[in-house]
């Protein structure tokens, strides 16, 4: 769900850039930014502030924090790039949760009231679209039932790797090939590459 | 945090299981900031869990809203006194359902030996439902699945509580007209026990402070 760069957020005129630099080269940037740490951002917020909406305000407002710290040429070193927009992400996601606590918690209190015990929903599967869903679930029951069995023991029943191996009779250097041939199976199904 | 260490322990998988440690989780994150492979692979791990434990049976099409009119079965009694007096409490809109499923439908006659039913009560509260369920003898888990109209699952939820709330908002595409959800009684097998009647998910002002 990455939104195209320009009309996601307003990047605003840098006090002292000429005219002459026209944003072209700038909106290139915000495109590859978006392109590469939005759905991080995404997931990453939402597993702190547990509801998607926050997460992309949070997602947004990291960017254009970063593309302005790049303007203003306080990141020199490109590879420290994804390490300051995950302490940006971090810092906007700290504020957020500190300001909306009080809330929550009263939040909270009526969920308590209202159900025999609180459970945290599962939030972060909410990040994935119906329609990548019903994909994936078609992927998954192409794959052979050994390749299925083992990927939802590990993500969806979330049984430790050591206790899947365990289960399995196999070693865990074995479960790991495994893995990786049932993710590259998956993959494939989905008509996508591996990296 | 290295990839090796990832790889080896399925790191990605206990992340979305949200079962690591607050700072294992942040490790983990910092790492998939930088790194292609274990950000693959973590997408990869919560696309399989968001898609799994969905039902094998199809869905029969929803061509009516849920609520029926109640008919008598054996009731668990405590869970009728525990809704009667919930329903004091003021907290928003109460949707309560009992009694048994349209007779005859394709859902229903496709399970093997589905004939408990389960009470379901639902609250809305802005943006976000929150269902309760009685609990039923055997079960291992209890599955909550949100339909829309044409009875399409749009999420699932699966919890050994015989409660969840889940957040409508986050369903994307944001999904039009009217939701409705579902709960079933699994036993280890993720057979279905019994099954909650479909419940309207009401829209609903949100509730006044106090």
């Amino acid at each position: 769900m990455s939104p195209s760069a320009g009309d996601r957020y307003s990047t605003g005129a840098t006090p002292n850039a000429p005219a002459e630099q026209a944003p072209a080269g700038i909106d290139l940037a915000e495109s590859v930014l978006v392109a590469r740490f939005w759905e991080r951002i995404r997931l990453f917020a939402t597993r702190r502030l547990r509801d998607v909406a926050s997460a992309e305000d949070v997602a947004q407002e990291t960017i254009r924090r970063v593309i302005e710290a790049l303007r203003a040429g306080r990141v020199q070193d490109l590879d420290a790039l994804p390490g300051f927009v995950f302490q940006t992400a971090r810092h906007i996601c700290l504020q957020r949760m500190r300001s909306s606590g009080r809330e929550n918690r009263a939040m909270e209190r009526m969920a308590a009231d209202s159900s025999e015990a609180s459970e945290a929903p599962d939030v972060l599967t909410a990040l994935v679209s119906a329609e990548r869903c019903a994909a994936v679930r078609a992927a998954l029951a192409s794959l052979d039932p050994p390749d299925r069995e083992l990927l939802e023991l590990l993500y969806y029943e979330a049984v430790d790797s050591a206790d899947v191996a365990a289960r399995l009779g196999i070693s865990a250097g074995a479960l790991r090939v495994r893995k990786h041939r049932a993710v590259r199976r998956l993959s494939e199904l989905l008509g996508e590459s591996v990296p | 945090m290295t990839c090796e260490e990832i790889l080896d322990q399925s790191i990605e998988a206990r992340y979305v299981a949200e079962t690591l440690s607050e700072e294992e989780a942040e490790a983990f994150e910092a790492h998939y900031f930088a790194c292609e492979t274990c950000w693959a692979s973590v997408q990869r791990a919560l696309e399989v869990r968001a898609a799994s434990g969905t039902p094998v049976v199809a869905i029969a099409p929803i061509r009516e809203t849920a609520t029926k009119l109640p008919r008598r079965v054996a009731s668990p009694g405590r869970w009728a006194m525990l809704a009667a007096a919930a329903v004091v409490v003021a907290a928003g809109s109460w949707l309560l359902t009992r009694g048994g499923g349209p007779p005859g439908s394709d859902a229903t006659t496709a399970m093997r030996g589905a004939t408990d039913t389960l009470a379901v009560v639902v609250t809305m509260n802005g943006g976000t439902a929150y269902v309760s369920w009685s609990r039923a003898r055997g079960a291992s888990t209890y599955r909550a699945r949100v339909l829309n109209a044409t009875g399409d699952l749009l999420l699932a939820r699966e919890v050994t509580d015989s409660t969840v709330s889940i957040a409508i908002d986050s369903i994307v595409p944001r999904p039009s007209g009217a939701l409705f959800v579902q709960v079933d009684a699994l036993d280890q097998l993720h057979a279905v026990l019994a099954r909650a009647p479909l419940t309207r998910l009401a829209p609903f002002a949100p509730a006044k402070s106090p």
